[in-house]
């Protein structure tokens, strides 16, 4: 029952300076949030950078606040968030022919082995492998779309 | 042709191989269900019109059927019951009740619906050492009682709830091939083995930390002293790297609803 990381990867075909563009400014991050849980940003810098933190409105059932701070941070290339809890979300971005590998992880290896087992009995990792899924089909579009408009402008 | 599974069940805890349970026999529990409900229905509109022979209408509203239920259970020898639901406050009211009756000598058998407990009940029953806990798709509430007759519910009066029992005819006859059904659908709750440092009790201790209960409610909940409830919260503080008893609750809670 313990819980284990929940990780995906896809490929966008846009620059990973355009798809770190979106992850860096947490007001876009409701744009493509696959999980149905985060509403709007509530306080953040205008661009993200290691140490920033930044508040989100949530709704999961019932609406709350949390407040999360960029623990790992290399620009354009890695981006990873934890707020109350010692998990993470991490967002590797590596270049590959025509755009960008992106690969999000819901990353437990800072937690001990009895909040593996907790996050594990509340069901959580098969929630996060769905939304982590469905995050990364909306990054793609959102980061895809940008890059079209980018080449326009 | 391979048999069909059922994929996607509402997370793993106890469930076991419940997860391999087939379509048809879930499909097979529901009809039953609804067979028994029908059968229900008609004998609570007898009820309700003094003309119901094969039983009868034993408590009038919520207060009164608990009453009922308390009284009576304690001459049971059997119960075989199904429950939709139930909540971790429901639990512990009704897991010392049970562990009382099985110490005396009674067989109780409960099957839950594993679609009707949250993961912290499911937790709890799933560590539980005394009795038979089965989780199945179970979506009518009934109690076959020493084989004899049904518990289920009546018909409503003033607009609230009612129980009665039925000793024989079409709706106890249903109520049987609703049980076989439900059983059909069952895997016992296997243990949910945690960090290896833990015990299955003191895994129901996390349970109880989760929802916020002080040592006093928790020794109650499980029937052990609050002696050894302190000596369980003294293990789960190391396994959870917490100096204090409430930084422990504070923090299984935090990690309970906030993994995301």
């Amino acid at each position: 029952m313990t819980a284990h990381d929940v990780s995906a990867s896809t490929t966008i075909a846009a620059p990973p300076e355009v798809v770190f563009a979106i992850l860096a400014d947490a007001r876009q991050h409701p744009r493509i949030d696959g999980s149905g849980t985060v509403r709007a940003a509530v306080s953040a810098p205008d661009r993200l950078e290691l140490g920033s933190e930044f508040g989100m409105d949530m709704k999961m059932g019932a609406p709350y606040k949390i407040k999360n701070r960029v623990v790992e941070f290399e620009e354009g290339r890695l981006i990873a968030w934890r707020h109350l809890g010692a998990h993470r979300w991490r967002y590797d971005l590596e270049p590959v022919e025509g755009g960008t590998q992106v690969t999000e992880t819901w990353d437990l290896s800072h937690c001990n082995a009895v909040n593996r087992w907790v996050l594990g009995v509340m069901g959580y990792p098969k929630r996060h492998r769905r939304g982590i899924e469905q995050t990364l089909v909306n990054l793609k579009a959102a980061a895809e779309e940008d890059a079209v408009t980018s080449e326009q402008a | 042709m391979t048999e069909p599974r059922s994929g996607e069940l509402p997370v793993g805890v106890g469930l076991g191989p419940a997860t391999q349970v087939s379509p048809q026999a879930v499909q097979a529990a529901l009809d039953a269900a609804a067979a028994l409900q029908v059968r229900r229905t008609e004998a609570a509109a007898l009820a309700e019109r003094g003309a119901l022979t094969d039983g009868q209408v034993v408590a009038v509203g919520m207060a009164a059927a608990q009453e009922w239920l308390r009284d009576e259970d304690g001459r049971w020898r059997e119960n075989l019951s199904v429950r939709p639901t139930a909540s971790v406050t429901q639990l512990r009211a009704s897991l010392p009740i049970n562990r009382a009756r099985v110490a005396a000598g009674a067989r109780m058998v409960s099957v839950f619906d594993y679609t009707g407990l949250d993961s912290v009940a499911r937790l709890l029953l799933s560590n539980e050492p005394t009795g038979d806990y089965l989780f199945g798709r179970a979506p009518v509430q009934m109690k076959i009682i020493d084989r004899r007759f049904v518990v289920l519910d009546g018909p409503a009066v003033d607009g609230g709830m009612s129980l009665m029992t039925i000793h024989q005819g079409p709706c106890l006859e249903a109520a049987w091939r609703y049980w076989d059904a439900v059983i059909a659908t069952c895997a016992p709750p296997e243990e949910v083995a945690g960090p290896s440092t833990l015990t299955a009790r003191q895994l129901q201790v996390v349970a109880l930390l989760m929802s916020d209960l002080a040592d006093e409610a928790i020794a109650a909940s499980l029937g052990v002293s609050v002696r050894t409830v302190r000596s369980d919260v003294a293990a789960i503080l190391r396994a959870v790297g917490v100096k204090s008893r409430f930084a422990a609750g504070a923090r299984l809670q935090l990690w309970a609803s906030q993994g995301e």
